[in-house]
């Protein structure tokens, strides 16, 4: 285990240089910047100096945020652009250290075992008792719980990894606590405490991003081995330039309006806001749909490509008209809508007047809308609040009456 | 315990709640104290303006004295739009209010009652809780309804009334929303307030009552508890509804009016209504005219249809319109009834036919500033054989209905909705 017992000081070894003597290091904040850029993701300032210094001070970086705000694919494109091999760990509940860390190849022990009978029978051929025999070949136990036999996971990759690599700890609070308690010592020492072998220490230090959707609180005592960040959904320019740079096809002052509409949306008490990756799935979809202006239809009609709940689909389709047109006097009431009624309301307070008591709203939207007059003339229909309500009738009282001869 | 099916006429009875009231000369002057005790920070005041008088200025100075936020939306209309109702709500969410005062007749109460619940469910359009009890959420915002018109009842009512003007533009429809969510916090009757309630007005608001008192009387619900509140409020009316209207400072008869509109409320509340306000409530709906006015058109009409299925219970509205019945028989004093509803509405100098109703002897916004542009729209009240089509149709449809005492088809109600129209008040006396 001397190999990998210490941080290595070899020159060539070293995490500036690839292969072709290239320096992959950032030289400083811009050139993070531009070469994350370059690598298809747009880093603002903040993003920029942040992972600057990660490499800079050999910290994890601790990446917080809503679902789709880039933050996983920030490690991606870090691994692109730093010419290393990206390593993830992706977590969920119940994962325990041998899914993250390593676990004894007990196949392949088993394997050797059977493979060499012979030279260990031949080992303890001299021997008389049993006891004797186990003593014999405990002598050798270390054979089989040595680098040979050990399964590595993300983690002792990361930290075996003869070149230098991205380690991606994903959704790590998804994550049990326990698991969470075993990341400590590779977060801060960039080392793995394993007990048959002893302490295997990075040949090259990772860079280590964590991702946290914040479903519940980290230890201080994660924190405080990381940088931290926190990733919100971006200003519309960068999210504009994030769909430019996409090429979704989708026409670029559109593509304006959309991202509009989506921060609207985001504004919204929505179960799950509309992240970035979906913004661009709905550029992409409106493209291909060839939409050449953004109707309170055609966004209605896609609205399920970035909203994901029931609930959140009748709230969004309620505000599309206003995020289309603030001051638009529209149908709010869309024709595939269930109810039936007119829901939400076009006249947005202050808009205009109602002092003199009228009303000069324009309602020729509703009136080619053939539901609107259908589910309006079923109201003139007798018993339509149903049976045993309000004094109607309960079913039985027509037998009763007839039964009854007054 | 089994109960026999067949012994169940009509379905278990339901008591709805009233809220907790301050009542007489005064009482407004509570507002703001009551507005403190129940938390209020930052409210909304919803009238319909009042133009002419100062009773919202007053109001809502009062409530700025006791240290409350007031935001005020004064745009209510006559028989209150869903566009009133979801502006409302926008201007509550906008500041971030946390209760409401309303302030007025029964269109400012029941609009403020339609954004209460709106606001309760995240702003959903107020039409879609038309119907019983459609509200899922009791959380709604404290609200105080502070009536300036000796009528509606609505500050104490579990129902409020709202035109449905987006579904079909060109065919509105005005429908009644059941809700015990929908119930005042606490409700402010003060007769002082009613002093400046034009004249026409005040009428029209007293046959309101007296539609609200018989109503419940007659109703097929047959709600006993409820038979006590609607004879005193008739026999209040009867005795009041005059003075009100002649003499506008009289604390008496305002007064009087005060309790017998309260008492009406609450009769109907659990009691029932019937075709008067199905019939008021369609003409509404497609001319925009005042609810009282309705009522005191449709109300005689009503009572000689429904008369003939219960003279004896018409003939208890007699008594209780001072009617000496001693030697009558229950038709006659059921016709005596009839004969001293048209008095009172002449006396009272209500128009005696819809198609009578024009935009100068209709009042409804002589509190605001003319009629709304529904009325303009509609012009004149046609009465011809399509429009009582289409209003008996909607009276058919209307919440109201199966209340009512008579049962009604399409062929029973349009001759009465036609008389409504064009008939004479005099055809009706025997």
């Amino acid at each position: 285990m001397t190999a990998v017992s210490s941080k290595s000081t070899d020159p060539d070894s070293t995490d500036s240089t690839d292969s072709t003597g290239t320096d992959l290091q950032f030289v400083d904040v811009q050139d993070t910047k531009d070469r994350l850029d370059a690598g298809g993701y747009l880093a603002d300032d903040a993003l920029a100096t942040t992972v600057f210094l990660q490499t800079r001070l050999d910290k994890p970086l601790l990446i917080e945020g809503p679902a789709g705000v880039g933050k996983t694919q920030l490690a991606s494109s870090l691994a692109q652009v730093t010419g290393r091999r990206l390593l993830r760990l992706q977590c969920y509940e119940g994962q325990d250290e041998s899914k993250a860390l390593y676990e004894w190849d007990y196949g392949k022990q088993l394997l050797y075992t059977q493979i060499l009978r012979e030279k260990i029978t031949e080992l303890v051929g001299d021997t008389r008792t049993i006891d004797e025999a186990v003593d014999r070949i405990a002598t050798h136990d270390s054979v089989f719980f040595s680098e040979r036999f050990l399964a590595q996971r993300p983690l002792l990759e990361a930290v075996l990894s003869p070149d230098p690599v991205v380690l991606l700890i994903d959704e790590v609070d998804r994550a049990d606590e326990a698991l969470e308690a075993v990341l400590l010592e590779l977060l801060a020492e960039f080392q793995i405490s394993i007990p048959e072998v002893g302490t295997v220490r990075a040949k090259h230090q990772p860079y280590v991003i964590l991702t946290s959707n914040n479903t519940r609180d980290l230890s201080a005592a994660l924190k405080r081995r990381c940088l931290h960040l926190f990733l919100d959904y971006p200003d519309a320019e960068r999210e504009l330039d994030i769909i430019r740079s996409k090429d979704t096809g989708l026409d670029d002052a559109l593509a304006s309006q959309l991202v509009e509409v989506v921060r609207g949306l985001r504004e919204l008490d929505l179960r799950k806001a509309p992240s970035i990756s979906e913004t661009i799935d709905w550029a992409r979809t409106l493209a291909v749909l060839g939409a050449s202006e953004l109707s309170s239809k055609v966004l209605s009609d896609t609205l399920n490509i970035v909203v994901k709940y029931e609930r959140d689909v009748s709230e969004a389709r309620k505000a599309i008209p206003r995020l289309v047109d603030p001051n638009a006097t529209v149908p709010e009431e869309l024709p595939t809508h269930g109810h039936g009624h007119g829901h939400g309301h076009g006249h947005g307070h202050g808009d205009h007047d109602h002092s003199d008591g009228d009303h000069d709203h324009d309602h020729s939207a509703y009136a080619s809308d053939p539901d609107g007059s259908a589910v309006r003339a079923a109201k003139d229909k007798p018993g339509r609040h149903g049976k045993g309500i309000y004094g109607e009738p309960g079913r039985d009282t027509r037998r009763t009456a007839r039964r009854r001869t007054f | 315990m089994q109960v026999d099916e067949l012994l169940k006429p009509f379905p278990i009875k339901e008591f709805h709640p009233f809220p907790r009231a301050l009542m007489g000369p005064g009482a407004h002057e509570m507002i703001g104290p009551e507005a403190l005790k129940m938390g209020f920070k930052k409210t909304l005041v919803m009238t319909s303006g009042l133009r002419g008088t100062d009773i919202v200025h007053k109001i809502v100075e009062s409530l700025k004295y006791h240290g409350l936020e007031v935001v005020v939306y004064d745009k209510v209309e006559s028989n209150p739009k869903d566009y009133n109702v979801m502006d409302a709500v926008a201007l509550y969410q906008e500041n971030k209010c946390d209760s409401f005062v309303s302030i007025g007749g029964g269109s400012s109460h029941d609009a403020c009652k339609g954004a209460r619940i709106s606001v309760a469910h995240d702003g959903r359009s107020v039409n879609e809780f038309e119907g019983f009890n459609m509200s899922e959420n009791p959380n709604n915002p404290p609200h105080i309804a502070v009536s300036t018109t000796a009528g509606t009842g609505s500050e104490t009512s579990w129902a409020y009334v709202i035109t449905d003007t987006t579904t079909d533009p060109n065919n509105p429809h005005k429908y009644v929303a059941f809700d015990d969510a929908s119930v005042a916090s606490l409700a402010v009757d003060d007769p002082v307030l009613y002093f400046d309630c034009p004249t026409d007005y005040t009428a029209q608001c007293g046959f309101d009552v007296l539609a609200h008192a018989s109503e419940p009387y007659v109703s097929r619900l047959d709600f006993q508890p409820s038979l006590g509140n609607a004879l005193h409020a008739i026999k209040l009316t009867e005795e009041n509804l005059r003075a009100a209207t002649w003499n506008g400072q009289d604390l008496r008869g305002r007064e009087g009016m005060m309790y017998a509109q309260y008492i009406a409320a609450q009769a109907f509340n659990s009691g029932g209504l019937g075709i008067i306000h199905s019939i008021s409530h369609a003409v509404s709906a497609f001319y925009d005219t005042h609810h009282g006015l309705n009522n005191a058109i449709a109300l005689p009409r009503v009572w000689a249809f429904n008369m003939s299925a219960s003279y004896k219970k018409f003939a208890d509205i007699a008594r209780a319109m001072s009617i000496d019945t001693h030697g009558m028989t229950d038709v006659q004093a059921a016709e005596a009834a009839l004969a001293a509803s048209i008095r009172l509405l002449r006396d009272v100098a209500i128009p005696e036919r819809f198609v009578d109703v024009t935009a100068d002897s209709y009042s409804k916004n002589r509190l605001g500033t003319g009629p709304t542009k529904y009325y303009e729209k509609a012009k004149v009240i046609k009465g011809d054989k399509a429009d009582v089509e289409r209003i008996t149709n909607h009276v058919l449809g209307d919440a109201c209905t199966p209340g009512n005492l008579r049962e009604c088809t399409f062929e029973t109600v349009s001759p009465v909705v036609d008389h409504c129209m064009n008939g004479e008040l005099d055809d009706l006396l025997g």
